[in-house]
């Protein structure tokens, strides 16, 4: 089956689901459930399909249905003093955001309605000296106003101080290599002469990752007495 | 004193509405909201009476003439309202949710529309079609968003309950 949809025809998920309860002139009360699961999957896959990213909203939706679904084939459990629809939050939700999808078309047309009115005008340089003469114009603001100006202010400030940064560069291979030198003329280093020479915490990421790889490989061993003591590193090669 | 004459022609003249105090502060008579309200009924009732193309809206507490709807297209020919933007169906939704649940907070609508809706409220906040207000409550970073004044002024409504209790609207929230 093929749906020939416009993805933007869809303001989120509850919309699709509207549109197919209104189209297949299903009772909103009344969803047969596993007919719309199918279609909102089917309709999700045609949508991956021409590679549109499909909007996690949807996602959610489909999880939904399909919890719904499995719910609804459950045997009942007559015990139970109240058995509540699996669907009836959806179908409340749905109802919901059917009102208020009515109410926008309304206000749509109240709107177009409006627009088609039109006030008198005042010549338009007067009304520019108006406003010319009142250099600060104190009045109508509100919180979002000056969130909007101070963040406008914020982005075109001119940059007062400028930072370097240094680039870091190490790299676990390279660690490697600075502990190899390091056994070139004894067996045994400690853990803290290592950490000593750190000078930054990349290096010191890289040197204990580097450590770990020796280890695996069986180049070094590890050795402390206590717990908290010092640590000693032992070439094994040879 | 005509007041009749008087207010029409500063309703004509000025662009914004006018506020009931305005229109006494230009008499410098102390006219009561109900004696102002009979005059623009009885210039409504004229314009009507004699089939003229305007009448006084009552938008946001305040009066201004402007023309009747039927007539758009030929005022449109000779003036291009690239000033008259179109709401998306998305910025309606959120609009109408906000409208009717006020003061409503970001999650709520969302609840409603089963769907992001931050872009989308940031584009009417940007409009000025709505504004948000902190939460006294406990919960402080909560924010609530309202419609505004000018929402009622582009809508043409006087007040909310003008759009919540129309007879359309009911009909509305009698089906579901």
């Amino acid at each position: 089956m093929s749906y020939k949809i416009n993805t933007n025809d869809f303001e989120g998920p509850l919309d699709l689901l509207l549109f197919f309860i209104q189209r297949d002139k299903l009772n909103i009360y009344d969803i047969p459930i596993s007919e719309i699961t199918h279609k909102f999957l089917d309709y999700i896959s045609a949508l991956n399909k021409i590679n549109i990213e499909v909007g996690a909203e949807f996602i959610y939706m489909a999880s939904l249905l399909m919890k719904i679904k499995s719910k609804m084939l459950l045997p009942i459990d007559d015990s139970d003093e109240e058995i509540i629809d699996p669907r009836h939050d959806l179908v409340l939700q749905l109802i919901e955001y059917k009102k208020f999808k009515n109410i926008s078309n309304h206000l749509s047309k109240v709107h177009d309605k409006y627009n088609k009115t039109y006030r008198t005008k005042v010549m338009e340089e007067y009304s520019d000296s108006i406003i010319a003469n009142n250099e600060i114009l104190i009045g109508e603001f509100n919180l979002y106003d000056i969130i909007k100006n101070y963040s406008y202010l914020i982005e075109n400030l001119p940059d007062s101080k400028k930072y370097q940064i240094e680039h870091e560069n190490f790299s676990i291979s390279e660690q490697i290599k600075v502990i190899q030198n390091k056994f070139r003329n004894k067996d045994k280093i400690t853990f803290s002469s290592i950490i000593k020479q750190a000078n930054s915490k990349a290096y010191l990421v890289c040197t204990f990752i580097a450590i770990l790889e020796m280890i695996k490989s069986n180049e070094i061993v590890i050795k402390q007495k206590n717990s908290f003591s010092e640590i000693y590193i032992i070439n094994n090669i040879n | 004193m005509d007041y009749k004459n008087i207010i029409e022609t500063i309703l004509l003249a000025c662009e914004q509405p006018i506020s009931n105090n305005l229109i006494r502060t230009a008499l410098k008579v102390d006219l009561s909201n109900s004696d102002i309200e009979d005059i623009i009924n009885v210039l409504n009732d004229e314009y009507k009476k004699n089939q003229k193309g305007i009448y006084i809206a009552f938008i946001s507490e305040a009066y201004q003439i402007r023309t009747l709807p039927k007539f758009h297209e030929y005022i449109s020919i000779i003036q291009n309202n690239s000033k008259q933007y179109k709401l998306s169906n998305a910025g309606l939704e959120v609009l109408s949710i906000i409208a009717f649940k006020q003061p409503i907070a970001r999650l709520d609508i969302e609840a409603i529309r089963g769907v992001d809706s931050i872009g989308v409220i940031k584009k009417l906040l940007d409009n000025n079609l709505i504004i948000f207000k902190k939460s006294k409550k406990q919960n402080k970073k909560q924010i609530f968003y309202k419609t505004t004044e000018f929402f009622l002024e582009t809508f043409g409504l006087n007040r909310i309950e003008d759009l919540t209790t129309t007879q359309d609207i009911k009909e509305i929230l009698k089906q579901s």
